[in-house]
């Protein structure tokens, strides 16, 4: 059989076989080929669809969460600054304490040492009127050995004392 | 005076049909085709494939980096959704696998004269019946989605021009079956008489040429337009 064209059962015959072809074809590639390509992309669509949800909801969590942390920071610095103030108004007041206690003190040290100087300065004068007494009552002694006995050289020199007076000693 | 044969050509030029198996039905004695055993390979070469692409796929998993093969048969799966999508429109979704079953087959049957097969859509017996599918489909979609409407639309606008409008629907799947039909014999013709006829020297390198085009140029282009010929005549229907 040689042709190129005919009308004729022959191309029934074609036709036939064509359409068995065509069917199996089609069917088959429609299970093998196309459905799992068309799965494979569309559960991919879905996929991106999903993530590029999350992804905005996840911006639109983030976004609240950083307005609430900006919030929150906004009041520790307030907080900070209250705490800060508190602690330079609490400074201050124990500082003017300190110095007062150290004025105190050191009013204290001095009251102490001017005590101890008038009572030193009393030892010495007293030491030195013991030491003044001695001193006459030896010269006195020398002067009015041969002359005078002992009872009248004390009399004389405490007689020469209460003239000279207290103050003369003191000034 | 007996006539002389003088052997100018090394043979005879061959773009025929042959007969590959003979049959009877229905009383008639009827051929098996090389034709109908190229387009028989060639589904076999698609289920193969399509075999194959169903085995990879199946291992493919949803988080999975897709490889070569993969990205490759999702590129095509979606350039085909595009074309009909950008055809049909929202419609085109139903007809993607319908149209990339002729795309494939119309395209390998095209291309498959560079294996050395007679393109079997060089044989109307092929392409009328892919044209017959157009035309049920058409009509299927017609009725379908206008109803009695599909046949009154017939004597639209005016009853008068009823027969030019029935011409104008049968010739449809005429008019694409022998396009691609003509145009694939035509390269047929030409690369069986360039073998058949022309002396050795010529049958190195030049017949590339005219493979490029006639098989590879025009077999796409002639694939391309059937396709799109017949996504544009079901969506006229569905609109």
């Amino acid at each position: 059989m040689d042709r190129l064209i005919g009308f004729d059962p022959q191309l029934l015959s074609e036709l036939f076989f064509t359409a068995i072809n065509i069917f199996i074809l089609f069917f088959g590639l429609s299970y093998l080929l196309f459905n799992p390509v068309r799965n494979i992309l569309e559960k991919r669509r879905e996929k991106i669809a999903g993530e590029l949800k999350d992804a905005a909801d996840d911006k639109k969590t983030a976004a609240a969460l950083k307005a609430e942390y900006e919030a929150k920071l906004k009041d520790v610095s307030k907080e900070a600054d209250a705490i800060l103030e508190e602690a330079r108004r609490k400074g201050k007041a124990r500082e003017t304490e300190i110095i007062e206690e150290a004025k105190a003190e050191a009013a204290r040290i001095i009251a102490r040492g001017n005590h101890e100087v008038e009572l030193e300065r009393k030892k010495a004068l007293d030491d030195m009127k013991q030491e003044i007494v001695t001193i006459a009552s030896l010269m006195a002694g020398k002067v009015v050995a041969a002359s005078i006995d002992t009872t009248v050289q004390d009399s004389l020199i405490e007689e020469t004392l209460k003239e000279m007076g207290e103050s003369t000693w003191q000034s | 005076m007996g006539m002389m044969k003088i052997p100018m050509i090394a043979r005879e030029p061959d773009f025929m049909i042959h007969g590959v198996l003979k049959y009877h039905a229905f009383g008639q004695e009827l051929w098996i085709s090389d034709t109908t055993v190229g387009a028989w390979i060639i589904t076999a070469l698609l289920l193969l494939f399509g075999f194959i692409a169903s085995r990879k796929l199946k291992t493919v998993s949803e988080s999975d980096t897709p490889g070569l093969f993969q990205s490759g048969l999702e590129i095509a799966m979606e350039a085909l959704e595009n074309m009909a999508k950008g055809t049909m429109g929202a419609n085109g979704r139903r007809f993607v696998n319908y149209i990339g079953t002729i795309f494939l087959f119309i395209l390998l049957c095209n291309l498959s004269g560079l294996l050395g097969l007679r393109a079997p859509t060089a044989d109307f017996g092929v392409t009328f019946l892919l044209g017959l599918f157009t035309f049920c489909i058409v009509n299927y979609q017609g009725i379908k989605n206008r109803g009695f409407g599909h046949v009154t639309s017939l004597f639209q606008p005016i009853p008068l021009l009823f027969p030019i409008n029935l011409i104008g629907e049968i010739a449809n799947p005429i008019s694409i079956s022998l396009r691609l039909f003509a145009n694939l014999l035509s390269g047929v013709i030409i690369m069986g008489l360039w073998y058949g006829m022309m002396p050795w020297f010529a049958k190195i390198a030049i017949p590339a040429a005219l493979h490029a085009y006639c098989d590879l140029f025009s077999g796409a282009i002639q694939t391309y337009v059937f396709c799109m010929l017949t996504m544009v005549y079901i969506n006229d229907k569905m609109e």
